[in-house]
């Protein structure tokens, strides 16, 4: 079998490795497998509210995560294709065309395609952390763990109940 | 122009290190909350992470900034918060490191 020589055109001073190409196979093969079993995490937004730390108030820290299914339909299509004969190419790009249409517009991380309004009982979530009703130190950080084809869209808020040891918290 | 292989071990050098020292600086989002008129007393808390080859586990890194604030404004109120998420690309971007970097206010009294 041949060797692979790596170097830059014009110079032979530069010689990365000399693979065979079982080497390369099995390097690929261990990089593909690491890579579909881990996640990536990828942060979007990240916000930071006012904090109030003084004297004769107890801060306890809670965190609350909402996330849901996001879904990358060029990676499934992709997947699909690999699977699939070349003749079924064309019919599977039709389809990823016409069903990314629906999905125009700004977003972060990838399309959730199952409930869009996961978000949005966040605030009483946060109330029911509270009870007391006085938080501080939100941070609100919208970030992604992408796998292959699908990823956690998640929403993660953390905080501070502010509870005084006496007299008003105010 | 003739080239010989000196000349080109030296422009591969040049290439090489002009693109390893160069760094791409972005800004992926900003916050604002309402700013206090009392601003003598700034302060700053940074946290950041190296991440290679676009690999990258968590996010932890983030959760850092509230607890630096906190300590640099113990007993006071930390007002006027301006959040940065920063990215800064090394290497064509093989190497990033993600910055959040927040400024306030810190009021005691």
């Amino acid at each position: 079998m041949a060797e692979v020589e790596l170097t830059l055109p014009g110079s032979k001073w530069i010689i990365l490795r000399k693979w065979k190409p079982g080497d390369i196979m099995r390097t690929l093969c261990l990089l593909v497998l690491c890579g579909s079993v881990s996640s990536c995490a990828v942060l979007h937004h990240v916000q930071v509210g006012e904090i109030d730390n003084r004297p004769g108030r107890n801060l306890s820290r809670f965190e609350i995560k909402i996330s849901e299914t996001g879904f990358d339909l060029k990676e499934a299509t992709e997947l699909a294709k690999v699977f699939t004969g070349k003749k079924t190419d064309r019919a599977l790009d039709q389809v990823e065309a016409i069903i990314s249409l629906f999905q125009m517009g700004p977003k972060t991380g990838k399309p959730v395609w199952f409930i869009e309004n996961y978000a949005e009982d966040l605030h009483n979530q946060v109330r029911a952390a509270c009870p007391d009703g006085y938080a501080t130190g939100l941070t609100s950080i919208r970030e992604t763990r992408s796998y292959p084809v699908v990823s956690g869209e998640i929403i993660k808020v953390t905080g501070y109940c502010v509870s005084s040891s006496g007299g008003n918290r105010r | 122009m003739i080239y010989n292989r000196k000349h080109l071990h030296s422009v591969y050098l040049v290439l090489i290190s002009l693109a390893g020292m160069a760094s791409c600086a972005s800004l992926r989002s900003v916050s604002l909350t309402p700013i206090p008129e009392n601003r003598k007393n700034e302060i700053e808390a940074k946290s950041h992470k190296w991440i290679i080859i676009g690999l990258s586990f968590d996010n932890d890194y983030a959760d850092e900034i509230v607890t630096q604030l906190k300590s640099r404004c113990s007993g006071g109120q930390v007002k006027g918060i301006l959040t940065k998420d920063e990215n800064y690309n090394y290497f064509v971007g093989l190497v990033m490191k993600r910055q959040i970097t927040a400024t306030g206010y810190c009021l005691k009294g």
